[in-house]
């Protein structure tokens, strides 16, 4: 007995889990378990309910989980694509993170999306990685074919169900209000939103002034009021209605609850003498406001006036490469520097012939002249030398870089908001990586079919050139849009009795306002130059002139000055001519806003135009 | 004259004589020819062609073909001057003569890298480049001259020799580090030189083993007329 008992608690003992084994599994869980929490995870969501339009910016947003020590990292957004045409191109945007134990963060980019597969890859794909200190500890590939759309976005903010496909023919993505961008880059591929029965105080401060920047950059917002209004009135969203709110009631000629009040745009539909739709511009952007929920209102007729004019989102000029192509790529002439060789191996020969003749193998047979012989070779070359530099050093000739910088800042007398645009074309002979400032809300989108690797900071963008060596050199376009605050005020008081109408305009801006001219009912009046900080009061009497002087002669101009200036003045005009403002103020903006590089060519311009929306005082 | 430092404190044949000026002036001349012909002309930019075949690259390749003969060239010339070769004196005299051709199209280097948006001082380099090419091949005609053999079979092992040379170390794959071209299509393209390093000594060894070749006594192998003595 007394033998075989412990034999049995051996085996007893040999069927329970050893206290070791126990251990070594706790330690092991204890320690992996936050090992395995301190591998950051990505979540990636892409544009609205997982759509995006192709090579317009797309919100991306990208949350991760992490439970480790405190880390600086990097978080980049990586696409290589390459179009059947077009070289390979990639684009890549980079934000610096810190997270900080049990971390779950959530960063958002605005991403220009392309529907195009990586070279000999055959999907589209977007890369995300996590770096830090140099090392990726978090990477994660979206396929994108599946989430491309071809039209643009038509969303509906609302709390209740908000129907799918319109009268107007629009397919409605209804979203969430997490889901609206905190910058108006986020809206670049969205059309119009349609406002429904939604807190529009909840939106943040951020939401409210990227929605307002996207409508001035030319977005269209619908509002649905009618009972819709008590919880839509909001200081911001009245604040840009073209309507005056007096009162929300039933309405018995409508047959529902409507918002009352005086229009303050233009009436498009009304019913019974009420005024139903009202629409109202706000910078380039328009506002419509129904007095009564057009879902639940039985008329059909004011679906027929927001039947929108064009589908599509229109891309963007192709002002600054039609400029850059015509520019030359300047070289060396090539009869002077034949003149200047000719010159020199001339020198050369006679020289030389003399040298043999009086000190090589003339008298004396050149005993001990050598000196003189490589000093007279040395000094005919090195005088060669200087006069040929002396006529190469001229940045046009020899700078590494040239660039073109056209733009064209719209603003009205609206809101403190100008959308600027801006085109840069540049060529580089060299490899080269130039780096300039953009605005935090700059949207950058490289033009034609760049082969150049761009990386885009929230406050600096780089181009890599990399020509192959001694090969042909391939310009590359980028356009900019820009939301710029426009510190330049013009008030007009009509005429009064005998007194001519009298224009003030304060320029507080950066910029010196170079030749400008207001343009009321077809006539340019000169205010010429403002510089920066200036303010200026003109009388419009009889100073007016039917042009301006970069339209007078209407014929080609031969210089760059020239041809920008008209090419960005017959873009303006056209504008202008669409939307007729009562008046508009002109002016060439000069400033610098690309770094300039050590031996770069570059040449900047910008037209300015404040269009004159609101009524003048009179 | 005593305060002149050697080499210049030499005859003013040192650097060139009758028989050699001719191939100095060829040199300079052929050159500036080439630059002008190559040299880019001033084009609209929406007329730029994407196109590989670029002057810039012809020019140079066709520089160094031309410097490549006026080096074997001087190097030939060389047994005239002295039948066998001695350290300092003739292995200097054979660098100096070849660089010398290279001066003197300095100020052609000078515009093409001016021309191209390159540092001048690239110029520089580019010279050391072919110097040292130069160099080597320059000892390679010494060599071939003191062969002794006929004035054709010296032109052709010249002239072939080095065209199946620069087109076999281009074309054929695994030789192309032997290639004079393409370091100096590096430094054209502002590349790193590193991976060119085994191009550089393996050329060193090739001139090292010439060097050792021509320095043993080369008795009564002149071509035409008493070797050690100047014409």
């Amino acid at each position: 007995m007394s033998a075989t008992r412990p034999r049995e608690q051996r085996k007893e003992r040999s069927r329970q889990p050893p206290a070791t084994f126990l251990a070594a599994t706790l330690i092991i869980l204890g320690f992996g378990a936050p090992l395995a929490y301190a591998q950051p995870a990505l979540d990636v969501r892409l544009g609205f309910n997982d759509q995006f339009l192709p090579e317009q910016y797309t919100p991306i947003r990208v949350q991760i989980t992490y439970g480790g020590q405190p880390l600086t990292g990097e978080l980049i957004l990586r696409q290589v694509f390459q179009s059947p045409s077009g070289p390979a191109r990639s684009v890549e945007m980079r934000r610096t993170i810190q997270l900080g134990p049990r971390a779950q963060q959530l960063y958002v980019f605005y991403f220009p999306l392309s529907v195009h597969p990586p070279p000999e890859e055959d999907g589209p794909e977007l890369i995300i990685s996590l770096t830090s200190q140099g090392q990726e500890i978090a990477a994660r590939r979206v396929p994108l074919a599946d989430a491309a759309r071809s039209d643009p976005f038509v969303l509906a903010l609302s709390e209740v169900g908000f129907p799918g496909a319109l009268p107007t023919g629009e397919q409605v993505e209804q979203i969430e209000l997490e889901q609206l961008p905190l910058n108006w880059k986020g809206y670049a591929a969205v059309r119009r939103i349609y406002l429904g029965r939604f807190h529009s105080n909840a939106l943040t401060p951020e939401q409210q002034e990227a929605l307002v920047k996207w409508l001035i950059r030319g977005g269209e917002l619908v509002v649905f009021a009618g009972e819709n209004f008590y919880l839509q009135e909001a200081p911001w969203l009245r604040e840009i209605l073209p309507f005056e709110v007096e009162d929300v009631r039933f309405v018995p000629d409508l047959g529902a609850v409507a918002v009352v009040g005086q229009p303050r745009g233009e009436v498009l539909y009304r019913e019974a003498g009420w005024p139903v739709l009202v629409r109202g511009p706000l910078g380039r952007g328009w506002v419509y406001f129904s007095a009564a929920d057009l879902i639940n209102l039985r008329v059909t007729t004011p679906w027929q006036r927001l039947i929108p004019e064009r589908t599509e989102i229109p891309p963007p000029s192709t002002l600054g490469p039609e400029l850059f192509h015509q520019r030359e790529l300047r070289y060396p002439s090539a009869p002077l520097m034949g003149g200047l060789l000719a010159l020199y191996v001339g020198g050369f020969g006679l020289l030389s012939l003399w040298m043999l003749r009086h000190w090589i193998e003339g008298a004396g047979r050149g005993e001990g002249r050598g000196w003189r012989v490589l000093l007279l070779l040395l000094s005919w070359a090195l005088l060669s030398s200087g006069i040929l530099v002396g006529y190469l050093e001229k940045p046009e000739l020899t700078s590494r870089l040239q660039s073109l910088e056209v733009g064209l800042i719209w603003g009205t007398d609206q809101t403190p908001w100008a959308l600027s645009q801006s085109w840069y074309s540049v060529i580089a002979k060299r490899r080269m990586t130039p780096t300039w400032t953009v605005g935090r809300d700059a949207l950058l989108l490289p033009l034609e079919e760049a082969s150049v690797t761009l990386v885009m900071q929230r406050t600096r963008a780089q181009m890599a050139f990399w020509p192959l060596p001694l090969s042909a050199y391939q310009p590359e376009h980028l356009y900019m849009e820009e939301l710029v605050s426009l510190p330049v005020q013009i008030e007009m008081d009509e005429a009064q009795g005998v007194r001519a109408p009298l224009v003030r305009v304060y320029n507080q801006s950066p910029w010196t306002l170079e030749e400008a001219v207001l343009l009321r009912r077809g006539i340019y009046y000169a205010l010429g130059d403002l510089p920066a900080g200036a303010a200026r009061e003109v009388f419009l009497g009889d100073r007016g002139s039917g042009s301006w002087p970069v339209e007078m002669g209407r014929t080609p101009m031969t210089n760059l000055e020239g041809q920008a200036k008209q090419k960005l003045y017959a873009q303006a005009q056209a504008e202008l001519e669409g939307r007729d403002p009562p008046w508009a103020l002109l002016a060439w903006a000069k400033q610098e806003s690309l770094e300039r590089q050590p031996s770069e060519h570059r040449w900047t311009l910008k037209l300015l135009v404040i269009e004159g929306m609101s009524r003048s005082r009179g | 004259m005593s305060r002149i430092p050697w080499p210049l404190r030499v005859d003013g044949a040192f650097w060139f004589d009758s028989s050699t000026w001719s191939t100095y002036m060829a040199f300079v001349l052929l050159a500036g020819l080439l630059l002008l012909v190559f040299l880019p002309g001033t084009q609209r930019i929406g007329e730029l062609q994407a196109s590989p075949a670029n002057g810039a690259a012809v020019f140079s390749l066709l520089f160094l073909m031309i410097y490549g003969i006026v080096a074997m060239t001087l190097g030939q010339a060389e047994v005239e001057w002295e039948r066998r070769l001695t350290w300092p004196g003739q292995l200097l005299h054979l660098l100096l003569r070849a660089l010398l051709a290279l001066v003197l199209t300095f100020p052609y280097w000078l515009v093409f890298t001016l021309a191209h948006s390159l540092s001048p001082l690239l110029s520089i380099a580019i010279l050391l480049h072919l110097g040292l090419v130069g160099f080597v091949l320059g000892l390679f005609g010494w060599g071939l001259a003191l062969t002794q053999r006929s004035e054709i079979f010296q032109f052709n092992l010249k002239y072939l020799g080095f065209f199946l040379y620069l087109a076999a170390s281009f074309f054929v794959p695994g030789f192309q580090f032997l290639n004079a071209y393409w370091p100096l299509m590096a430094l054209l393209a502002e590349m790193a030189p590193w991976p060119y390093v085994s191009f550089y000594l393996l050329w060193a060894g090739v001139g090292l083993m010439l060097a050792l070749w021509t320095r043993r006594p080369q008795e009564g192998r002149t071509n035409g007329h008493l070797p050690g003595h100047r014409a």
